[in-house]
């Protein structure tokens, strides 16, 4: 052994003083002078062995290194860790869950599947001993046999007869009429016999059935047990299952490859790839749910916890917590692991959060949304093609981010703001609240008066202040003045934002404003009669509909409303409640009988104001004052006639851009927006923004990044001005909902365009939705009414009979023709009649074309996904008899005892108390199947409604069942839906003379009874 | 794949949760299979009757919420009677509609809402153990509701959950109906409508609570109620006010009494002359007591008019 190392060292000694020798040599001869002899002296002379030995040498340890690192994963495979992380967590839930059911219900669980087994013996047992049961099995198994020896006679003597029927042609054929005869004898003796033996094996089958449903009421009980033995032993087998799925998955990424997905900076369609899925195996996995996985944590001080900025938000900074208490530290310790749920948690003095990538998402959105097909960066953002947390959510500021990444994840609501890429027009998200929120918001507030929005021309927008054209008629100077030096001050939820005026701006704008009004010859508001009754004044303003839109008195939106900016309900209207100090009574009074009188494009429409009813609202009004504390500060009269505070006055005007929300003057109108386009605002990074004189470390301003400084742009525009860059925007007072939301929005709005191939179908549908949703709201058919899922209808609350609020419209689609719809919404009171003239809340006159109108007409049959179509509703088709029995049934359900039909005028109707809609109109008002589902069930409708059940819940019974349906063979069901089509077709029958003739001459007498007309 | 093994995990977690609270289950032998049953019961043996198949006969089975049947020995009783202190009176109610039909004179009827009988006593007044977990099973009664001259009869009714209720038509008249789930009246339980005479609708009770009920035809006077219950620790008074629940385990208890109240708080006239009435909320009085074995408890509470 000695020597053999001995050896080995002698060998390697030898072959480095080899080595050293040859590399002299061949250092000399690689020298040039040499090279140029070369030809002289050949290289191959030369031995180079032991070069080649170190250099492969040096080859296989790297490829051995290579190998090592490659499938050890540490370094170049941090995904593998995770994967297997993910199978071993698994199936030690799995394994747990299995315990569950058998070891610590071990004995129950035994002992209940033997007693279950041995019940299905028993029953078994018991059912082969008694009598009829064996006997009825008997009988069925004879008729059994019977019916297939029937069945076989049966095919034998078709065949024959086939048979014979073609010698029978084939003679016919050669003129043999002899032999013709001869069969033709033969053929109808089969026929004979094939009626005969049919109507045999028709008989036998019928009471085969019979007897097999006999036999499965005995097993019906072995049947159940067998159910509830398979059931049981049915939770191993998924868990075993489950088990296998996590020992055969693969360690490998897991990628999404979105070919054409998105277009890059270029405005080409390009390739996405993520591989999220590689990490994050556990997003679609239930298992792993909160329930029954944790997570793993790890500790951090709360030092390091404010140092993660890139993921972590944090309101105390570290230095701020240090010199707290001990009792004040842990306070907020919990409240960031509140802040953080899930992610975060309190472990003693410390904090730990969550460091492994297996949470599972929650699954309500998956439901509707195709992960395989468009990956998760489509919402998440980040760099879906790193395998390395940290280039693949490349978050500013986190240690080892892909500075060149453009996209960073996005935290928190901020995923929503990715819906936008596909649902594009969309306001009312059901899953993107806070997006939907924004989109709102932006709407409502009128960003649209300064700065360009995506996708503006895609609904009906409008300018959202009132027109200041002649304002003087309205208003008066002091109170012009005040307003404009802060509106917050007089409204704090008022739509117009503070423009932090001077008082000599504020002045020269009151100024120029004044002098537009002393030039206009437009507008004469009609007089104030002057007889107006306070008391009155006040009843008819809380109950004819104001409080829809304003608040007023007790309804206050502002603390209805978590997000008082939102224009929807009660604060979709100013506040009325000081409205007496803003305006006088002369405008006032000519608002209401016709609001656009003063302001052709105003959104308050006419609630059809008898004069004394507008006096006596004008003089409620007047009252409503603001409070003496409320001091105004007096303004120059005589300074506001000065030429050049004019001029300046208009100079702010245009400068400020008030037109963007404002009417003002023709030529002033027609300028351009006065701020940026927000169109792309998303692709700007943080390099692109003015953070002013802002420091780094302002805590809402985190880590200067995009979503802090649009955040800090919205909750306070001007805290980015610079004595050298002075900004214009105005602060809209919102509150941090609020600020998130439209942040939330605007980092939707980017110039990356998903290909259509990947987006929802966008067809006629889904615009006729969206464009109707953004109409509903504009007009505020929101705050009288409930439609979908509409956060809306404040006004239900104030109104206690259910019967006596406005309707639900979720289903307008399907219940009223188009036509009378257009007819109601030309002239909600029907010529006088009306639908319901009990309730006091009153549909208003909204003016609007017929081609606006339209919005509503199409948004209400896309929410039944239906298109427009021109059917004729009055075109049911029945028979007279139907329509005598509904008639009989009408009278028999005593239903003029709540309905009228025609009868007396709409005045003698309330009187008499009978509170349900006139049926006389029904045929021309509402759509057949509607009136027959409605009669089927109206609480399905509309909940709530006074209206009962007359058949049950949809059908399911009737109270009358009649003898002569019975024997057309119908049940219980079948007929109380031809009852209801009975009744509906006398509502449509007895006011429709025309109708009636057309049916009577077209009716078929052999229509199936049951079937549903249409 | 995966989304199918997630289903059937699902659906496992889901029967497994069932598994362990074992809820009363249906008797094994049902329907028609009657004879079937007795063939079953012939063979004498001691767990293969109707209601022992699962095999777990004798051991802890919940009913619904957190109420747990079990055998109750030595328990104790309690009884009382509920008195009334106050005024009774309460003006009548206008009738605008169908008063020949509902034999009204005068066009006035009497409240219903309010019954005194001897010695002060309340009647229609709802005493339950709230607190209770476990206990004897409850028996389920099917109930009948009948609609005769205008009036629900019987004015308040318990019902054990999974008990039916037959809702009755008396009267020629056309009446419905109309239960809410909860006492504000804002959602509703059924709403069926009864314009036949002897008409007969079944309902099943499948929730537990207070459920108002009224009439929207016309008759704003009439109103009754169903108490959705899932123990039978529960009593209404009789028309001297007196009450009385048995076999109780021994314990300590909080012992309610609810009362629907009965003074009209509001009324807004209508253009038929006709009223919309609102209630004053009800009367609830609550009293700890101590049942011990065996023995008999009385309890009397006292409902002071508002």
């Amino acid at each position: 052994m000695k020597t053999f190392f001995k050896n080995i060292g002698n060998n390697i000694r030898e072959s480095l003083a080899q080595l050293g020798t040859d590399v002299k040599i061949a250092m000399k001869e690689m020298s040039w002078r040499n090279i140029r002899g070369l030809a002289k002296d050949p290289v191959e002379t030369r031995n180079y062995a032991t070069v080649y030995m170190l250099f492969s040498g040096l080859l296989f340890l790297s490829t051995v290194y290579a190998a090592f690192n490659e499938f050890s994963g540490r370094e170049r495979r941090p995904w593998k860790k995770w994967t297997n992380e993910y199978k071993a967590t698994g199936l030690k839930i799995a394994d747990s869950l299995r315990n569950a059911v058998e070891i610590k219900n071990g004995e129950a669980f035994r002992k209940r599947l033997a007693e279950l087994e041995s019940a299905k013996a028993r029953a078994k047992d018991s059912l082969r001993k008694y009598p009829a049961y064996v006997k009825l099995s008997d009988d069925y198994f004879k008729l059994a046999t019977q019916l297939r020896e029937f069945s076989k006679e049966l095919a034998d003597i078709k065949a024959y007869d086939s048979q014979d029927y073609y010698v029978y042609t084939e003679a016919l054929k050669k003129n043999d009429f002899g032999t013709a005869n001869k069969i033709k004898a033969k053929l109808d003796n089969y026929k004979v016999q094939i009626e005969g033996k049919t109507k045999q094996v028709e008989e036998t089958r019928k009471k085969r059935d019979e007897k097999k449903a006999e036999l499965d009421k005995y097993e019906k009980i072995i049947n159940e047990l067998d159910a509830k033995i398979e059931s049981l032993k049915g939770k191993l087998v998924a868990i075993e299952t489950a088990k296998k799925a996590y020992n055969e998955k693969k360690v490998k990424v897991h990628q999404v490859i979105m070919r054409n997905y998105s277009t890059n900076n270029f405005g080409e369609y390009n390739m996405d790839v993520d591989r999220c899925q590689s990490c994050h195996a556990a997003w679609n996995d239930s298992l792993f749910s909160e329930k029954y996985y944790k997570g793993q944590f790890k500790e951090v001080t709360y030092e390091e916890f404010a140092e993660m900025h890139w993921k972590f938000h944090t309101e105390v900074s570290s230095d701020e917590y240090k010199a707290k208490k001990p009792e004040e530290q842990k306070k907020i310790l919990e409240e960031v692991a509140k802040h953080n749920k899930g992610k975060v948690k309190v472990s003693g003095n410390k904090l730990a959060i969550r460091k492994d990538p297996l949470q599972y998402h929650s699954p309500e959105i998956m439901k509707v949304h195709n992960i395989e097909k468009i990956g998760c960066t489509s919402c998440h953002a980040g760099q879906g093609r790193a395998l390395k947390a940290s280039h693949a959510h490349s978050r500013h500021g986190e240690p080892d981010y892909d500075h060149h990444w453009e996209r960073p994840l996005v935290q928190g609501k901020f995923v929503e703001s990715g819906c936008q890429s596909c649902h594009s027009t969309a306001i009312n998200l059901p899953m993107g609240e806070t997006v939907s929120l924004g989109k709102k918001l932006v709407f409502d507030l009128g960003c649209n008066g300064c700065h360009a929005l995506p996708n503006q021309e895609k609904y009906p927008v409008r300018k959202v202040g009132p027109s200041l054209a002649y304002v003087m008629k309205k208003d008066n100077p002091e109170f012009v003045y005040n307003w404009l030096l802060n509106p917050k001050d007089f409204y704090p939820h008022t739509k117009m934002p503070n423009f932090y005026l001077e008082e000599i701006d504020a002045r020269n704008i009151t100024a120029f404003l004044s002098s537009l009004t002393d030039k206009d010859t437009t507008y004469k508001p009609l007089k104030y009669p002057g007889k107006g009754d306070v008391a009155n004044g006040k009843s008819l303003t809380l109950q004819i509909g104001c409080t829809g839109c304003h608040s007023v008195d007790k309804v206050d939106w502002a603390a209805i409303s978590k997000t008082p900016a939102l224009r929807e309900g009660a604060g979709f209207g100013p506040n009325l409640n000081k409205v007496g100090t803003k305006v006088n009574e002369d405008w006032l009074f000519d608002w209401l009988i016709n609001p656009k009188h003063y302001y052709s494009e105003t959104k308050m429409p006419s609630l059809r104001l008898t004069e004394q009813e507008a006096s006596d609202i004008t003089a409620y009004l007047m009252t409503l004052k603001k409070s003496d504390k409320q001091k105004f500060k007096p303004v120059d009269m005589a300074a506001l006639k000065d030429a050049n505070n004019i001029a300046n006055g208009e100079k702010m005007v245009k400068m400020l851009g008030c037109y963007g929300c404002h009417n003002i003057r023709e030529d002033i109108n027609k300028l351009t927006n006065v701020s940026v386009s927000l169109t792309e605002e998303a692709d700007k990074t943080s390099h692109e923004f003015d953070f002013g004189n802002t420091v780094r470390g302002d805590h809402y301003n985190v880590g200067h990044t995009w979503e802090g400084w649009i955040k800090g742009k919205i909750r306070d525009p001007r805290q980015y001005s610079t004595n050298r860059i002075p900004l214009m925007m105005p602060n809209f007072g919102l509150n941090e909902t609020e600020v998130e939301a439209i942040a939330v929005a605007i980092k939707g709005w980017t110039n990356r365009k998903v290909s259509p191939q990947y987006q929802p179908h966008y067809d006629d549908l889904t615009a006729n939705y969206d464009a109707g949703q953004y109409f509903v709201r504009d007009n505020n058919c929101i705050g009288c009414h409930q439609i979908e899922d509409y956060k809306g209808a404040y006004i239900h609350q104030q109104i206690t009979e259910p019967a006596n609020r406005p309707p639900l419209l979720t289903h307008q689609g399907i219940k009223t023709q188009e036509d009378w719809l257009l007819k109601f919404f030309n002239n909600p009171k029907l010529d006088g009649h009306g639908i319901r003239p009990w309730i006091k809340v009153r549909m208003p006159s909204f003016q609007h074309s017929d081609e606006e109108w339209g919005y509503a007409l199409r948004y209400f049959l896309a929410i039944k996904k239906k298109h427009v179509n021109y059917e004729n509703y009055k075109n049911v088709q029945t028979t007279p008899e139907k329509v005598a029995m509904g008639k009989a049934l009408f009278e028999k359900f005593q239903c003029v005892s709540c309905h009228y039909i025609n009868g007396p005028s709409m005045e003698e109707q309330t009187k008499a108390g009978k509170l349900a809609p006139n049926l006389g109109m029904a045929y021309e008002r509402l759509k057949p199947q509607y009136i027959y589902e409605w009669i089927g069930w109206p609480a399905s409708l509309m909940p709530g409604v006074n209206m009962p059940n007359y058949f049950g819940e949809g059908y399911t019974m009737t109270a009358v069942p009649d003898s002569n349906l019975a024997k057309l063979g119908m049940d219980q069901k079948a007929m109380a839906r031809y009852q209801g089509e009975a009744i509906r077709d006398y509502l449509f029958y007895m006011n429709n003379a025309d109708m009636a003739k057309a049916n009577d001459k077209n009716s078929q007498p052999k229509k199936q009874p049951n079937k549903r007309n249409r | 794949m995966k989304n199918i093994i997630n289903f059937a995990i699902a659906v496992s977690l889901v029967s497994l949760v069932a598994c362990k609270s074992k809820t009363v289950r249906e008797p094994l032998v049902t329907g028609n299979a009657d004879s079937l049953k007795t063939a079953l019961e012939n063979k004498g043996e001691k767990k293969g009757g109707s209601e022992n198949t699962g095999g777990d006969g004798g051991t802890t089975e919940i009913v619904a919420g957190d109420y747990t049947i079990e055998e109750v020995k030595n328990g104790g009783s309690l009884s009382g009677k509920v008195t009334f202190k106050g005024d009774p009176s309460v003006e009548d109610f206008v009738v605008v509609k169908d008063a020949d039909k509902c034999g009204v004179k005068g066009g006035k009827i009497k409240s219903d809402r309010i019954v005194v009988g001897p010695g002060n006593g309340l009647a229609n007044t709802w005493i339950s153990i709230v607190n209770i977990s476990k206990g004897k099973a409850p028996e389920k009664k099917d109930v009948v509701l009948d609609q005769k001259g205008c009036f629900y009869n019987p004015h308040i009714q318990l019902v054990t959950v999974g008990a039916k209720a037959k809702l009755k038509n008396s009267d020629p008249i056309l009446h419905n109906v109309h239960a809410y789930s909860d006492e504000g009246k804002s959602n509703n339980l059924f709403n069926e409508a009864m314009p036949l005479k002897d008409q007969e609708i079944v309902k099943e009770i499948t929730q537990t609570g207070i459920f108002p009920m009224v009439c929207d035809a016309g008759h704003t006077w009439m109103n009754a109620y169903f108490i959705g219950v899932n123990h039978p620790y529960n009593a209404l008074t009789d028309n001297n006010g007196n009450f009385e629940i048995k076999d109780i385990p021994p314990g300590k208890y909080k012992i309610r009494a609810w009362h629907e109240g009965y003074k009209i708080a509001s009324k807004e006239k209508k253009d038929n002359g006709d009223y919309s009435y609102t209630f004053e909320p009800p009367y609830v009085v609550e009293k700890e007591i101590e049942i011990k074995p065996g023995a008999k408890t009385e309890l009397n509470f006292e409902i002071a008019g508002r």
